[in-house]
C-alpha cells in the first residue's frame, strides 16, 4: 500500500476538494429575501415572484423573490433542461406560452416571435413577416407573410402565405387578431430615410385567400429633419382576442446617418421628441382614432 | 481491475515530479502576484487615507485575485501547455525513449486496453489534481492576504467570489454551476481519449495513419462543433437539445473507445 502513496494521496485530494468545493465553496452566499404580507390577503401574493439582478460583491446575479424565500436563476445548463419548455418562456408576461407549450408543443416549434401569436376558443395562430431583399439593392425587395393557423377543435393545421413588393429595410408583425371570419396581421415596415408605415394584411380564414391590405394612416412629419417613429402597446397578454389595437407614432428628430464621423455626438443618437400621439386602430371598420393621450 | 490500477499507478509514478514542479511553478508565481499586488493596494491606500477618510477605503481577497489576472493565468497557462503536451508523450516516450518501454507495456499479462485506460486515468488525475491543488492554494492565499493586510483596509468575501474574480477560474477551471463543470470536462475527458485513439492511428499506420488521425479528429471535432451550434431559438426545444447533445456525446466517446482499444489490442506494432 505504501509505494501507491502517491497516487493514493492525489486521488484523496482530488476527491476532498472537488467534493468540499462544490458543497461549500462554490455557494457566493448571497442575500436572502423573502416577500412578506404588510396588509391584506397573504393568499393574493402567493403565486407573486419577482426577477431582477442583485448587484453586489464581485459580479451581478440574477434572483427571484416569492413568499418561499430569494433563489439565484439564470440561463444554466440544469435550468433550461428542467424549467424551459422553450424560447419564450423566459418572456416577462410568458404564462400564455408556458401552456401553448405545454399543449401544442408541436404547433410552437420554431415559432419565437412574441406578437406573432394569437388565440381564442377556436383558434390558435401565428404569423410572420420576413422582408428579402433583392441583389439589386435600387430595387424593392419583397415582404413575405405567413400564418399558420391551428383549428383546436380538429387539431388541423393550415397554412395562409401572402407578398408585396415594397422598398423597405425590415418587415415584422406587432400584432394578429381573428374578427369573425377575417385574420389581421399587423405589420411595421421599416423604412430608410422615410417614415416607417403600418399595414394590416386580412386574410379571409375560410378560403386562405389575402383579402385586403389596409395601409393605417400616421400623418407626416412636419419638417425634414423630423421623421415618425412607431410603437405598439402591447395587451397584458400577447395572445389575447381584441377588436382594436393601441399604438404610439413619436414625432422625432433624425438620427445621424454620418457614420463616417468618429465624434458623433451623444444628442445625434438620442434624438429629440416633438409630440407623440397615441391612436387606436379597429380592425372591423379599419378607422384610426386618435387615442385618450397626445403629447404635444 | 487490480492489474490496471497498477498500470494507473505506474503512470502516475513515472511523471511525479512533472506534476510536483508544475504546482511549486504555480506556487512561486501566484504568491510573487498575490503579494506585489496586495502591498502595492495596502501602500496607494496608505497614502489615501492621509487625504481622507478611510472608512471606505477597504479591498478584499477577492479584488486581488481580479485585479492579478496575469499572476495567476501565467501558471494555470503554463500548466496546460505542459499537461495538453503530455498527453502526446505519455504514448510516444515509450516508442522513443531508451529502451522502448512499449515492448514491455504491451506483453504485461493484461489485457492491452487497461494501457489505454491507465494512461488516460493518470493524465485526468494530473489534470484534477492540479486544479484540486489550485482549491487548497487558493485557501492558503486568502490566510496570507488576511496576514499581509491591515485590519482598517480588509474587507472579507466569500470564497466563491474570489473565485469568479479570475476569468480562467470562472469560465473554464472551477466554475461555479456544477452542471457546467461536468460539461466542461466531460468535454475534455473525450479530447483526452479522440487524441489518445488518433495517436494509436499514426501508431498503427504511420504515414497513412497521420491523414486518418487528421480525419477522425476533424470528424469528433465536427460533430461536437455541431452539437454546441444547436440553437435555443431554433427548431428544436431545450430539453430534445440537451439529449441531442448527449446523444453525440456518447456515440463519439463510444466510437473513440472502440476505436482505441480495437487499435491498441490488434493493431498497434513496436
Amino acid at each position: 500500500m505504501k509505494r501507491y502513496a502517491i497516487t493514493i494521496a492525489l486521488v484523496l485530494l482530488i476527491g476532498a476538494s472537488f467534493g468540499t468545493y462544490y458543497a461549500l465553496g462554490a455557494d457566493l452566499h448571497l442575500p436572502k429575501y423573502r416577500l412578506q404580507t404588510v396588509e391584506g390577503n397573504p393568499a393574493e401574493a402567493a403565486d407573486l415572484i419577482l426577477s431582477g439582478s442583485y448587484v453586489g460583491g464581485k459580479g451581478s446575479f440574477l434572483l427571484e423573490v416569492s413568499t418561499e424565500g430569494s433563489k439565484r436563476t439564470g440561463p444554466s445548463f440544469w435550468n433550461q433542461w428542467k424549467k424551459s419548455d422553450g424560447p419564450l418562456t423566459n418572456q416577462a408576461l410568458s404564462s400564455d406560452f408556458h401552456s401553448l407549450y405545454q399543449e401544442h408543443s408541436d404547433f410552437m416549434r420554431g415559432k419565437f416571435d412574441t406578437y406573432g401569436f394569437y388565440q381564442d376558443q377556436n383558434t390558435l395562430i401565428f404569423a410572420k413577416a420576413n422582408y428579402a431583399k433583392t441583389k439589386d439593392l435600387q430595387k424593392s425587395g419583397t415582404i413575405h407573410w405567413s400564418a399558420d393557423v391551428l383549428d383546436l377543435a380538429t387539431g388541423k393545421k393550415t397554412r395562409y402565405a401572402d407578398k408585396q413588393t415594397e422598398p423597405a429595410i425590415s418587415a415584422h408583425v406587432v400584432d394578429v387578431q381573428k374578427i369573425g371570419s377575417e385574420i389581421h396581421i399587423l405589420t411595421i415596415v421599416t423604412r430608410s430615410g422615410i417614415n416607417s408605415k403600418m399595414i394590416d394584411n386580412i386574410f379571409d380564414s375560410v378560403s386562405g385567400e389575402p383579402i385586403r391590405t389596409v395601409q393605417l394612416p400616421l400623418g407626416e412629419p412636419s419638417g425634414p429633419d423630423r421623421e415618425l417613429r412607431i410603437e405598439l402597446i402591447a395587451e397584458a397578454r400577447y395572445t389575447a382576442a381584441n377588436s382594436r389595437v393601441l399604438f404610439m407614432v413619436r414625432e422625432q428628430g433624425k438620427i445621424s446617418s454620418d457614420t463616417t464621423s468618429v465624434a458623433v455626438k451623444i444628442s445625434d443618437q438620442t434624438p429629440e421628441t416633438f409630440s407623440e400621439h397615441l391612436y387606436v386602430y379597429h380592425y372591423t371598420s379599419g378607422q384610426v382614432e386618435d387615442g385618450p393621450l397626445s403629447i404635444n | 481491475m487490480n492489474r490496471y490500477l497498477k498500470l494507473v499507478h505506474l503512470e502516475v509514478h513515472r511523471s511525479r515530479y512533472m506534476l510536483f514542479v508544475l504546482m511549486a511553478l504555480t506556487v512561486i508565481i501566484q504568491l510573487i502576484g498575490l503579494v506585489k499586488t496586495t502591498r502595492l493596494r495596502v501602500n496607494e491606500l496608505s497614502e489615501i487615507a492621509g487625504l481622507q477618510d478611510s472608512a471606505h477605503l477597504k479591498f478584499s481577497f477577492a479584488d486581488v485575485i481580479g485585479a492579478s489576472q496575469f499572476w495567476f493565468g501565467l501558471p494555470i497557462l503554463i500548466s496546460g501547455t505542459v499537461l495538453g503536451l503530455y498527453v502526446f508523450f505519455i504514448w510516444y516516450r515509450d516508442w522513443i525513449g531508451r529502451d522502448k518501454f512499449a515492448y514491455r507495456m504491451f506483453i504485461l499479462p493484461t489485457a492491452r486496453r487497461n494501457v489505454y485506460l491507465a494512461k488516460a486515468s493518470a493524465i485526468f488525475i494530473f489534470v484534477f489534481a492540479m486544479v484540486a491543488f489550485q482549491l487548497l492554494l487558493l485557501l492558503a492565499e486568502r490566510e496570507l492576504f488576511n496576514q499581509l493586510v491591515p485590519s482598517e483596509y480588509k474587507m472579507s468575501s466569500v470564497f466563491a467570489e474570489a473565485v469568479a474574480s479570475n476569468q480562467l477560474f470562472d469560465d473554464i477551471l472551477l466554475p461555479l454551476d456544477f452542471m457546467q463543470f461536468l460539461v466542461y470536462y466531460g468535454l475534455g475527458i473525450l479530447a483526452v481519449f479522440a487524441i489518445f485513439t488518433a495517436v494509436l492511428l499514426e501508431r498503427s499506420y504511420r504515414w497513412y495513419g497521420i491523414v486518418y488521425a487528421i480525419l477522425y479528429l476533424a470528424a469528433c471535432g465536427g460533430a461536437i462543433g455541431f452539437a454546441a451550434s444547436l440553437s435555443y431559438y431554433g427548431y428544436l426545444y431545450p430539453r430534445e437539445m440537451a439529449v441531442i447533445r448527449i446523444g453525440i456525446y456518447l456515440v463519439v466517446m463510444g466510437v473513440t473507445l472502440v476505436l482505441g482499444f480495437r487499435l491498441v489490442s490488434k493493431k498497434i506494432t513496436v
